[in-house]
């Protein structure tokens, strides 16, 4: 009869160790700061000193009154369309293009997309606000030297372009890693279907659709869910470019009013409040989004 | 055999992984190293430094590239803040207690309470302290110690440039000396074909410093004297015509196309490139930025008193301290007292001379640069009898990114000026029962 494994044997010691040291970053970084965050949102701690008391949900409430809340949170959600929708769309179509071209040219023009994900986004924020720049940027004056008029835009000033300004540059940031993703996912459909649906009369449109879209389901649900989570927590790069979420708070979102809060305003209790508000936010829209997806995933 | 030293191979390289980890953690370490003074005249260590000096940063790598050549065996770290003001800046340092050794400060609220609370050193033993005029001395005294927080970089005040050959284009013979003339001036330039001014939508902290500061000098302190101690106190009521008037001039001369079209996104630079290129006939900017407006080669600059004042008033002129500098309370205070006293004594003239602003100190110390012009406007401005500070001196220290917003969303006709008062005067009100 064979001997019963011992605990010791299905759980090596240097396992656990090797574990340990994630486990403690994880711990330090992650879990703890999010046990003090939920602790001193229920305070006025101001950020500066130690003292402060207990209050309740007032930052909370005194959130959800403040005139520029909805504004705030609406600005967030269109930004989140503006980008979730744009990134994927665009890195859809440019995969779709790169997978019929040779594999060294594909490859040059993968590599040329993926290069700003390598900058900082402080860096990006610098340099769109350089090319958005009213006077000197290089949207207006090349619009101005070739005569289009309308092209001459207050890209930064004006509240109804500010976010699709923001949108425009951070797809530009991040569209190379995404198209990467789509890319591997076109690389792992059959070509049998296509052919399959050749040999059926299918037209290339119908082959997209009924082919080509099903299969990549997967590359589209983690895509969705990762630039969702991304956008809604994103602060450097809209920051940057919108010099602190102007102006007034059409260029602002969740992420910057959580740094007003706690740096500008000094209400590092309400700053706290606000990201417990955004973390919500954030894992119920990836929840309906996961839900959808691996729904339409399990159809296909 | 073999495999029990494996095992101990493993568990000696994560322990050593570990042990990096943690030794990454922590401080920069200049903190708790002492300044030590080996003999007269020598110093050692590494001071960290913050500095805030948008319009001119290499100043200050400057002035520590030559105090560490007088002390080579001091290295000093400079490092810019960045964003709309200090408090962005100096706030998560404080929050996570970390304050730099020497960093740029203001003689504001959250100034007073840093030095308060025990953060900042006292630095009433430097030269520089002593030398500094008794104002200066007096704003940068903390208000329930008495604590000595820091050194002014400068008189501050706003006032207008303007291209006296535009001027002279636009047939305007004099500077106005009341709001109603200014309107008429920027009237007369804009038939010109002028841009009549620069207006700093899109960084509002200079919009606070300009227009805001005046109006809160010539509507609130020409009436009471203490009004700046009873915003603190949260007994001045601000919900008031005279307070939203703030706020309506602002939007007033943007709504009448006296300033540049893309304001709104206008920054520090970008304005003041605006109106060195010739492109605008006034800026309403500060006198520590004169050496870039008086030095300009391309046309004749002048200056002028804001006429933010009714008519048959006079003008409350605005005189604060510029931003300054102060250091932390920590065992390295020693070598930042010594650079404190270089970069207001020796070093001083490196940041003055290229700024032309107007010298904080009793005794000049060295050689100071200062357009005729602006020297005889600051003397004008000292003789008024009733005069007001910066409006981020006046201001709690929360509520100062508010009016930067409101600001803003005056001039996009988000909110209406008599809104904006009445949020203002509940921010305040807020704040101030919070310290009750």
């Amino acid at each position: 009869m064979r001997k019963k494994p011992s605990y010791r044997d299905r759980w090596e010691i240097e396992g656990l160790i090797f574990a340990l040291p994630s486990f403690l970053v994880l711990l330090v970084f992650i879990i703890i700061p999010i046990i003090l965050n939920l602790r001193y949102c229920l305070t006025n701690y101001d950020g500066i000193r130690a003292e402060f008391d207990f209050i309740g949900l007032e930052n909370f409430i005194s959130i959800f009154q403040s005139d520029s809340f909805v504004v705030i949170l609406m600005n967030t959600f269109q930004l989140s369309l503006i980008y979730v929708v744009g990134l994927n769309v665009l890195a859809i179509i440019l995969a779709a293009l790169i997978v019929r071209v040779s594999a060294r040219f594909g490859n040059f023009v993968k590599s040329l997309l993926f290069f700003p994900c390598l900058l900082s986004m402080v860096v990006v924020g610098f340099i769109w606000r350089l090319i958005y720049n009213y006077n000197s940027g290089l949207i207006n004056v090349t619009a101005n030297k070739l005569g289009l008029e309308f092209l001459i835009q207050e890209w930064l000033g004006d509240k109804a372009l500010i976010l699709p300004s923001v949108g425009v540059s951070i797809i530009w940031f991040a569209l190379g890693y995404y198209l990467i993703i789509y890319y591997a996912g076109f690389m792992a459909i059959p070509v049998e279907l296509y052919e399959a649906a050749d040999v059926e009369g299918a037209s290339p449109v119908k082959q997209f659709f009924k082919v080509t879209l099903p299969m990549l389901a997967p590359s589209i649900t983690i895509n969705v869910v990762l630039s969702t989570v991304a956008i809604l927590a994103a602060f450097d790069l809209p920051y940057v470019l919108t010099a602190g979420g102007g102006p007034g708070y059409y260029g602002s979102t969740l992420a910057i009013e959580i740094y007003r809060y706690a740096y500008n305003s000094i209400q590092q209790g309400k700053a706290f409040a606000l990201s417990v508000i955004l973390a919500f936010i954030s894992i119920v829209i990836a929840l309906i989004e996961l839900r959808l997806f691996l729904k339409r995933e399990e159809v296909n | 055999m073999q495999k029990l030293f494996v095992k101990s191979l493993v568990v000696i390289m994560i322990v050593c992984m570990f042990t990096a980890i943690l030794a990454g953690c922590g401080g920069t370490g200049t903190k708790d190293t002492p300044a030590k003074t080996t003999a007269a005249g020598t110093l050692k260590g590494d001071l960290s430094c913050l500095i805030w000096l948008p319009d001119a940063p290499e100043i200050i790598q400057k002035q520590a590239e030559e105090f560490m050549k007088l002390y080579p065996d001091v290295k000093v770290d400079v490092q810019m803040m960045t964003g709309n003001g200090l408090v962005e800046n100096l706030q998560p340092k404080l929050a996570s207690n970390s304050l730099p050794d020497f960093f740029s400060n203001n003689s504001d609220e959250l100034g007073g309470i840093m030095a308060d609370d025990g953060k900042i050193a006292d630095i009433g033993d430097t030269k520089a302290f002593a030398n500094s005029y008794d104002s200066m001395q007096a704003a940068w005294t903390s208000p329930k110690k008495g604590v000595k927080y820091g050194i002014s970089g400068g008189i501050a005040t706003t006032l207008f440039y303007y291209n006296i050959d535009m001027f002279k284009k636009a047939g305007i013979t004099e500077v106005p000396k009341d709001f109603d003339e200014f309107l008429a001036v920027c009237e007369k330039l804009k038939t010109a074909g002028f841009v009549p001014l620069v207006w700093y939508g899109g960084f509002p902290n200079m919009l606070s410093n300009g227009p805001f500061s005046y109006g809160l000098a010539n509507n609130l302190a020409n009436k009471d004297a203490d009004f700046a101690k009873k915003i603190l106190d949260g007994t001045l009521n601000l919900n008031t015509p005279e307070v939203a008037d703030i706020y309506a001039r602002i939007k007033l001369v943007a709504d009448k196309d006296y300033v540049q079209k893309g304001y709104m996104s206008t920054d520090y630079t970008g304005g003041m490139t605006l109106f060195t290129d010739g492109n605008a006939a006034m800026i309403f900017q500060g006198n520590w930025a004169s050496g870039t407006f008086m030095d300009n080669k391309k046309f004749e600059t002048g200056v002028f008193l804001p006429p933010w004042n009714k008519k048959g008033e006079a003008i409350v002129p605005v005189i604060g301290s510029e931003t300054g500098w102060s250091v932390a309370e920590n065992k390295n205070k020693a070598l930042s007292k010594a650079f404190l006293d270089y970069i207001c004594g020796d070093g001083f003239a490196i940041y003055q001379n290229q700024r032309q602003n107007t010298p904080p100190f009793k005794q000049d110390v060295g050689k100071v640069v200062l357009n005729e012009k602006m020297k005889n406007f600051v003397v004008e401005i000292n003789k008024s009898p009733v005069s007001s500070a910066l409006a981020f001196q006046i201001l709690p220290a929360n509520t100062l990114d508010l009016t930067f917003k409101q600001m803003q969303e005056v001039l996009t006709n988000t909110k209406t000026p008599e809104q904006a008062a009445a949020e203002l005067d509940k921010a305040v009100k807020d704040y101030a029962a919070t310290k009750k």
